[in-house]
């Protein structure tokens, strides 16, 4: 059995109409202007929920009853405006330098900032919110006369939220730890794996 | 390098690459319309680059990193809606049921076999595979995705055997 022959293989994979989505000039200019691409474009749902978050708390702080609330709902402001910024921070962008590198560079330097990010949620994305969190539902108990166990309880379950997100992202920077010990093998074996 | 240059540079890039570039996209978007946001993605990418460019590669070497990098980049943020994960060569396996004719073969159906196989791949097999689809000698892809030409030609090896396993020649045994 021999294998299908180069030509052959470049013939079909050329074969049919190809054209590239056309752009203008002026319009390829006026987005070299704006920031941003996919990843970017991720952040931005991040960032809409940050808004979300503030919004919603904004209007605890106004509305609800008692300083443990109305401190806890600014509190959670704050951890959320703190998140947004290392989110911007911490995110890859577009780099058109780093872009001319290798694609196998350039692939690997990606990898290493995304898992950068996910093996250090718990710092910078849960432990800022979790001040707020903890004030807010101390004030709930207050309000709602809870007892120990149903306090304990309610605080259970935000644990487990937060504790679920935390293994989620440690297990993708895991992944991405994987990913990135696979590319330096195979720049080490010299390809004859 | 002042904007006329650029502009310049980016025509001509335009103007010689366009196709394979669509093509490229192809490898890395199956939806169309995020495929049309890639292929926009990339021009504005390979503008901007033109700004950097120093001859210190050919042409084809940097117009080809560019796009890879700018199209990897869309794998990396679309990645939650795309497939679970993505593999090496290596690691995937082809149903081998009802091999055919390569030869003989619907020029759509071995497309879409090879298509399979270049959705499946992570980024460094997957860039390999395109560019040398597009027709690339193995020594500039190598300078292009970083690997040594030996990589290069396992790589190559490798997908070709998967197809040969697929595509049997006639009269030949499976």
């Amino acid at each position: 059995m021999s294998p299908p022959d180069d030509r052959s293989l470049h013939a079909l994979w050329q074969s049919g109409a190809a054209e590239i989505a056309p752009l203008s000039l002026a319009e390829i200019k006026r987005r070299a202007g704006r920031l941003g691409d996919g990843v970017a474009r991720r952040n931005r749902r991040e960032y809409i929920a940050i808004g979300i978050v503030a919004a919603v708390f904004g209007l605890y702080a106004i509305l609800l009853p008692g300083y443990w609330l109305k401190t806890g709902s600014l509190l959670v402001i704050a951890g959320a405006l703190f998140v947004g910024w290392q989110l911007a921070r911490r995110s890859s962008r577009s780099d058109p330098d780093a872009e001319a590198a290798d694609v196998r560079t350039y692939y690997r330097t990606r990898l290493v900032t995304e898992e950068h990010m996910l093996a250090r949620v718990g710092r910078w994305y849960l432990a800022p919110l979790i001040p707020g969190l903890a004030v807010f539902l101390t004030g709930i108990a207050f309000v709602a006369s809870l007892s120990p166990l149903g306090f304990a309880a309610l605080a259970a379950i935000h644990a487990l939220v937060f504790l679920g997100i935390w293994l989620l992202n440690r297990r993708a920077a895991a992944m991405l730890r994987d990913q990135i010990a696979l590319i330096d093998d195979t720049l080490s074996s010299k390809g004859d794996s | 390098m002042d904007e006329r240059e650029q502009d310049r540079a980016f025509a001509e890039a335009i103007e010689r690459f366009g196709p394979g570039l669509a093509r490229m996209a192809r490898g890395y978007e199956a939806d169309p319309d995020l495929r049309r946001d890639l292929e926009q993605d990339v021009q504005v990418a390979l503008w901007q680059s033109f700004a950097h460019f120093d001859g210190r590669c050919a042409l084809s070497t940097w117009v080809w990193r560019v796009a890879h990098n700018r199209a990897t980049s869309h794998m990396l943020a679309h990645r939650r809606r795309n497939a679970p994960g993505w593999s090496s060569l290596d690691a995937i396996e082809i149903a081998d049921a009802a091999p055919s004719p390569f030869d003989a073969a619907e020029s759509g159906q071995a497309m879409a076999l090879i298509l399979s196989i270049v959705e499946r791949l992570d980024p460094p097999d997957r860039q390999i595979l395109l560019l040398y689809l597009e027709g690339i000698a193995g020594a500039e892809i190598a300078t292009i995705t970083g690997v040594t030409p030996d990589m290069v030609t396992t790589r190559i090896h490798r997908f070709k055997s998967m197809l040969t396993r697929r595509f049997a020649r006639e009269g030949e045994p499976v």
